[in-house]
C-alpha cells in the first residue's frame, strides 16, 4: 500500500508523522547548540546513560519513558557539575565515558531482574516511531514547548555561552547554571528522541541535520530553522522508507541522516 | 592620577607550580600601558586576574575601587581570538551586541540603545561596513576589530587587550595600532604583546613580565626585553616614533 493513501486510513501513521515533525522541532533547536559547541560526545554520554533511569522504571512496574526523562536530567546536572570542576576538567571525556557505560549497565541489570521480559524495550532501544500514542504526542508537545521557551528566553546568553564562554562571565552571565540548563534542555531533548530513533541512535538525529545546516548558515537562527526543516524531512523521509519497504524506522532514519549530510559535504567540497 | 588597578603582592601557582610572583603593579587612569614577556611568563594569567576570571593563590587586587569580581564588567576584554571557533556561525553584528550584555537595557532583546551603541563603536573601529557578513568570512585583522568592538560596545573604563595583532597582517596591524591610540584619548588601555617593536611605539610605559614583573619607561624597554626576559641578547629594538606619545597627561 502506499504511504501516503495508509497515512488517510491508519492512526498510527498520522500519530509517527506528528510525532516525527513536533521531535524536528527541539532537535533542530537543541542539535544546533550541540553542534557549535561540539558536545556530541557529551550528548551520546547523557543519551546512552538513561537507559539506567529506563530499566529503573522498568523495574519498579513504571513507564520506561518517565525513568528515561528522570534518568537523563539527572546524568545532565552530574555531567554539568564534572564540566565545571576543574579537579574533575581533565578528565571529563573519561568521566564520561564511565557514566555511558555505568548507565547503561545499571539499565541492562534491571532489565535482565525483570520478570516479564518486554519487547517494548527492545524498541525504546532502537526506536519505533509507529507505536506514539496520543499521550506521547502530548507530552512531545509539551518537552517542546519547555525547550523553546528556554531558548527564546535565554537566546542571547545562550549565543555568548557558546561562543566566548569566558566573555560570557565577564558580562554577567552566570556561566555555570546556564551551562546545566542547556544539558538539561539536551536531556530532555534525548528522552524526546528515544521515542523516535531509539536511543542508540538518539546522537545520529541530534547531531547530523544540525552538522548538514551548519555547512550553509550564516548565522545561529538560519542554522536552527534549516537543522529544525532537514530534520523534519529526514525523520519523515526515514518513515516512509520504512514503511514501503517493512525496514525499521530508526535505521532508516539514521541512516538517511547520514547520506544527506555525508553528500551535502561533498558538494560543498567541489 | 590615581591608580585604578593595583596589584599588591600578588602570587599565582598552577598545580603547584609558580606561575606569577610577587606580583606589585598599579596602573593609573589614561595610561596605556603594554605587557611584554615571553610565552608562558604569565601574561594571560595577570590579565585574567585583573579580570576576576581567575583568583591569585595570595596577595590582593584592587579594580576601579572595589574587587576584580564586582569590576569586571566595567572592563572591556579583547581575548586572543585564536582560542575561537573560527566557523562559527555568527553575524559581525550579533558579536558586537554580546559586549552590551550585562548593560542591556531590554530584558528579553538587545534595546533601539543597544543596538544605537553596537552601531557607534562599529563605526568607530571601521567594520560598520560588514556588520552583517558572518565572522567566518572576515580576515585576521577585520576579526580583532571586531572583538575590539565588542569590547567597546560596554562602554567600559579600561580596555584589556591580549596579542592584538597575533594573526594579523603587518598591514592590519598597523590599523590596529593607529586604532588603539585614537582610543587612548577616552580610556586606559593594558595590551598585552611579544612583539616588543609593536608595544614600544605605542604605549605610556612598559611592564616586563616572566613570572616576576619589572617597569621601565618606555624608552627602557630594551634593556628590559634583553636583561629581564629573554636569556639571549634581543638584537634591537626600534623606537624611532615612540618619543612623541613618552609624556602621557
Amino acid at each position: 500500500m502506499n504511504f501516503f493513501s495508509a497515512l488517510t486510513q491508519h492512526a498510527f501513521l498520522q500519530h509517527a508523522l506528528l510525532g516525527t515533525l513536533l521531535a524536528s522541532l527541539a532537535c533542530g533547536v537543541i542539535g544546533s547548540f550541540v553542534v557549535v559547541r561540539r558536545i556530541s560526545y557529551l550528548a551520546g554520554g547523557i543519551a546512552h546513560a538513561v537507559l539506567g533511569g529506563m530499566g529503573l522504571a522498568f523495574f519498579l512496574g513504571h513507564s520506561p519513558i518517565n525513568g528515561a526523562l528522570i534518568g537523563a536530567l539527572v546524568i545532565a546536572v552530574i555531567i554539568a557539575a564534572i564540566s565545571g570542576s576543574e579537579r574533575l576538567n581533565q578528565h571529563e571525556d573519561t568521566v564520561i565515558s564511565a557514566m555511558w557505560a555505568a548507565g547503561m549497565s545499571i539499565g541492562i541489570i534491571f532489565i535482565s531482574r525483570t520478570p516479564a521480559y518486554n519487547i517494548d524495550l527492545i524498541s525504546y532501544l532502537f526506536g519505533n516511531v509507529l507505536m506514539i500514542a496520543d499521550h506521547d504526542l502530548w507530552r512531545i508537545a509539551l518537552l517542546d514547548s519547555v525547550i523553546l521557551t528556554f531558548t527564546a528566553v535565554c537566546y542571547r546568553q545562550l549565543l555568548v555561552l557558546c561562543y566566548d564562554r569566558e566573555f560570557a562571565g565577564l558580562r554577567g552571565v552566570r556561566v555555570r547554571l546556564l551551562n546545566t540548563l542547556l544539558l538539561c534542555m539536551i536531556a530532555i531533548t534525548v528522552v524526546i528522541l528515544i521515542q523516535i530513533v531509539g536511543l542508540i541512535l538518539v546522537i545520529a538525529l541530534l547531531t547530523l541535520p544540525a552538522a548538514t545546516a551548519r555547512l550553509h548558515a550564516p548565522t545561529m537562527l538560519v542554522m536552527m530553522a534549516l537543522a529544525t526543516l532537514f530534520t523534519a524531512v529526514i525523520s519523515s523521509g526515514g518513515l516512509i522508507i520504512a514503511f514501503s519497504y517493512d525496514l525499521p524506522t530508526g535505521a532508516t532514519t539514521a541512516l538517511l541522516a547520514a547520506l544527506v549530510y555525508l553528500l551535502a559535504l561533498a558538494l560543498r567540497r567541489q | 592620577m590615581s591608580a585604578i588597578i593595583s596589584l599588591k603582592q600578588v602570587c599565582f601557582s598552577y598545580r603547584h607550580q609558580p606561575v606569577l610572583e610577587q606580583i606589585n603593579l598599579n596602573i593609573d587612569s589614561g595610561e596605556f600601558l603594554g605587557i611584554v614577556g615571553p610565552n608562558g611568563g604569565g601574561k594571560t594569567t595577570l590579565l585574567k586576574i585583573i579580570l576576576g576570571l581567575l583568583s591569585p593563590t595570595s596577595g590582593t587586587v584592587t579594580v576601579l575601587g572595589t574587587t576584580a569580581d564586582k569590576a569586571r564588567t566595567r572592563l572591556g576584554y579583547v581575548p586572543q581570538f585564536a582560542t575561537f571557533d573560527s566557523a562559527f556561525p555568527i553575524s559581525v553584528r550579533a558579536t558586537v551586541l554580546q559586549g552590551r550584555l550585562g548593560c542591556a537595557t531590554a530584558r528579553w532583546r538587545y534595546s533601539r540603545h543597544d543596538h544605537a551603541i553596537a552601531t557607534r563603536v562599529m563605526e568607530e573601529t571601521d567594520v560598520a561596513a560588514l556588520e552583517r557578513r558572518p565572522m567566518a568570512a572576515l580576515s585576521g585583522g577585520q576579526r580583532q576589530r571586531v572583538l575590539i568592538a565588542r569590547a567597546l560596545a560596554c562602554q567600559p573604563e579600561v580596555l584589556l587587550l591580549d596579542e592584538p595583532t597575533a594573526n594579523v597582517d603587518p598591514d592590519h596591524g598597523e590599523s590596529i595600532f593607529e586604532l588603539l591610540q585614537r582610543l587612548h584619548r577616552q580610556m586606559t588601555i593594558v595590551l598585552i604583546s611579544h612583539d616588543i617593536a609593536f608595544i614600544s611605539r605605542a604605549v605610556t610605559s612598559v611592564a616586563c613580565l616572566n613570572r616576576t614583573l619589572v617597569r621601565h619607561p618606555v624608552t627602557a624597554a630594551d634593556s628590559c626585553a634583553s636583561n629581564h626576559l629573554y636569556s639571549i641578547p634581543v638584537n634591537r629594538i626600534d623606537h624611532a616614533t615612540c618619543l612623541h606619545n613618552g609624556g602621557n597627561e
